[in-house]
């Protein structure tokens, strides 16, 4: 079966100041119907702009996008003007980062379902207050909703009201970005449970992106790793505890877990992510790499360790590190 | 590690609505908020009858001395003080008893008599010019607010294009053009050297003035050149400024998100970027309707267009006092009430405003 999204070797380049600077480079994967792919890396590493190429909202005299992506086996960045604005929402729907500001504020909630449903053809107002009603009832708010403006709602609703937005033409994916950021860790929790009620229940795709790799590792089905624009790693929830590139090690280790003492230190990552426009020769990684050898001077291939389930890293001495494990664990 | 969704979720803290007071309508929350700003203006108005009546009289000299020297050597001392009677310069009275029956005259209408256009009442004469103002200024403002926000939100659309590019250019300059310049310019290539329009004056002179076509055409063709150096030289404030905080908005997540939803480019361009960025243009606006009625005076001056800005103009030449005062004090007002239409209009455009005042 054909996956829901398939990338590959996806490229960006932001135009700034004259220059063209390459953001995201060679980026590569794919997400099964039903599947929940989360996409973890730190601020800057170009998680939320291979969000928004995928999504097709970078806009081209901005940014340059280049490579594959493929919506339901149809090449989705080959779409242009009619084409593309009427298979938006019905095959890829985004809850974008703080949705705090993903409303328009000036007109009440039901106006942000009817004009989007208009645009696609229901111009039954009658019917689309129906339809919101309903959408509004899978994430348990009231249908009064409709008549408020979003200032009048508290975050956890402002979210709510989002998700139920994306559901509304049932879309094959929904990209989240950082949908929770700005939410407390309770309204957080609830959200993120429902998201996966509804996935069980509709069947839809997620692609969720946090720099939180903790909450990845507990919701999702699969986690890919960035760093400096590349994906360095990604393979099914479980192979995380015995990952393969330094880089997705050092980020499980540096974060705390409920069982431990405090008294057990966190690990930072020495050093800073790169400079894009004078990234490091060879693999991106090596400046602040414990495992560091003359070989990481010559860029490391994306490299599948196995194909089912799909396990792929981009490090030159993966198999080092995988025997080292093997003889620690021993 | 698998998530631990709980199914049945409990609808708690943010599934609740809030009770918080219905949006729009006219509830007891927005009458009072109505009658509060109502107030405020009033209060305001007082102020500036007020400021209106000591203004002239701090000043050094007084309306009646400056009658007598214009007078002085032709008239005899009884006859002036007649004069002085007659024009309400009396300044024998107390300063407080003199306010009084200003306040008093204000609420009646009455501004007193024009000294230029005697024995015309203050009120008649800027009765009679007020119409050619607000036709020729008010009209070119509101062309001009229009076009530009248009012009400015479709440069900020494609920003850093062609059209931008040339726009933004074009703009820099012509609101770089010293106002004068461009009028008298086009006066005399257009209306001189080329003979297309009216050299002067709203209509031609002889002509009796009624609602008939060929009036009505007249005043078209003499009011094209005017309107059109005020639309040309303004048109790049608004534009700009349209530009500016249409490029912020687009920015905005709920403006991505609307792309994200399939909108279409109207729908976009009109009911969520734009109508976000011109809220801040309100105000700008508001205030230039407000100063329709004092005319663009130099416009008026270059082309001897018979409205407010002229009158003023004559009036200060002429030492008109009460004139002056009578077209202060209307300026004023039409500024105070362009406010507040301004937060009429707001509380329609942004429904935080109303609510927000209410809490």
């Amino acid at each position: 079966m054909q996956p829901v999204l398939h990338v590959e070797g996806l490229w960006v380049d932001y135009f700034t100041r004259g220059r063209r600077l390459r953001v995201v480079q060679d980026v590569s994967f794919a997400i099964e119907r039903g599947e929940m792919l989360g996409l973890a890396g730190e601020s800057g590493s170009g998680k939320s702009t291979v969000a928004l190429a995928v999504a097709r909202l970078l806009r081209p005299e901005n940014a340059a996008v280049g490579g594959m992506v493929r919506l339901n086996g149809t090449d989705f960045l080959a779409l242009v003007g009619e084409g593309l604005r009427q298979t938006r929402w019905k095959s890829v729907a985004l809850v974008s980062q703080s949705a705090m500001n993903a409303l328009n504020p000036v007109i009440n909630i039901f106006r942000q379902f009817d004009d989007m449903l208009t645009a696609h053809g229901y111009t039954d107002a009658v019917q689309n207050r129906h339809r919101a009603a309903e959408l509004l009832d899978l994430v348990d708010l009231p249908e009064q909703v409709l008549n408020r403006f979003p200032h009048q709602l508290s975050g956890g609703m402002k979210q709510r009201v989002v998700i139920a937005l994306a559901l509304a033409l049932h879309p094959d994916l929904i990209i989240m970005d950082e949908p929770t950021t700005a939410l407390d860790v309770i309204v957080e929790r609830e959200i993120l449970s429902k998201v996966k009620t509804l996935q069980r229940q509709l069947g839809f795709s997620v692609l969720f992106i946090t720099h939180d790799l903790d909450l990845l590792l507990r919701l999702t089905d699969r986690v890919a790793i960035m760093y400096a624009g590349q994906l360095v790693e990604t393979g099914p929830v479980g192979h995380f505890s015995r990952s393969l590139h330094p880089y997705s090690r050092a980020l499980v280790q540096s974060f705390p877990s409920l069982h431990q003492h405090a008294s057990d230190r966190r690990r930072g990552i020495p050093g800073a992510p790169p400079d894009l426009s004078h990234p490091p020769a060879g693999c991106r990684f090596h400046p602040r790499c414990v495992f560091v050898a003359d070989v990481c001077q010559t860029a490391p291939a994306w490299e599948a360790v196995s194909e089912d389930p799909l396990i792929a890293v981009r490090c030159s001495r993966w198999k080092e590190i995988r025997d080292e494990f093997v003889s620690t664990v021993d | 590690m698998a998530p631990s969704p709980s199914p049945s979720g409990r609808r708690n803290g943010s599934g609740a609505v809030p009770p918080r007071c219905e949006g729009r309508g006219l509830p007891s929350h927005a009458m009072k908020y109505l009658l509060r700003r109502v107030l405020f203006y009033l209060v305001a108005f007082w102020a500036t009858i007020t400021l209106n009546f000591f203004l002239p009289r701090l000043m050094p000299g007084n309306p009646a001395e400056a009658l007598m020297s214009k007078f002085g050597g032709r008239l005899n001392p009884l006859a002036l003080h007649a004069i002085a009677i007659a024009f309400g310069l009396n300044v024998h009275e107390s300063l407080w008893t003199q306010y009084g029956q200003y306040l008093v005259q204000v609420m009646h209408g009455n501004l007193g008599t024009s000294l230029t256009f005697y024995p015309a009442s203050v009120f008649s004469v800027i009765a009679a010019a007020l119409p050619w103002t607000l036709g020729l200024v008010g009209l070119s403002t509101v062309i001009s607010f229009a076009l530009g926000i248009g012009i400015g939100a479709l440069s900020a659309w494609r920003h850093g294009g062609r059209f931008d590019t040339f726009m933004s250019t074009f703009f820099t300059f012509t609101y770089a053009f010293p106002y004068f310049w461009i009028a008298l310019t086009f006066l005399y290539v257009v209306g001189f050297l080329w003979g297309a329009l009216p050299l002067s004056g709203a209509y031609t002179t002889g002509l009796i003035p009624g609602l008939s076509w060929s009036f009505v055409l007249n005043v078209l063709r003499h009011g094209i050149l005017p309107a059109f150096t005020i639309v040309f030289t303004s048109l790049g404030y608004w534009a700009v400024n349209m530009r500016n905080t249409m490029i912020t908005t687009l920015s905005e997540d709920y403006v991505v998100m609307a792309e994200a939803k399939g909108l279409t480019l109207r729908q976009i361009l009109i009911g969520y970027a734009g109508r976000n960025a011109i809220l801040p243009n309100i105000t700008g606006f508001a205030m230039s309707l407000g100063f329709i009625v004092a005319g663009a005076i130099l416009t008026e001056i270059v082309f001897s267009y018979p409205g407010i800005g002229y009158l003023l103009f004559q009036a200060v030449q002429q030492e008109d006092y009460p004139l002056i005062q009578g077209i202060l004090l209307i300026v004023a007002f039409a500024v105070l009430a362009a406010n507040f239409v301004a937060d009429l209009m707001y509380s329609l455009l942004d429904p935080r405003v109303t609510i927000g005042e209410s809490q």
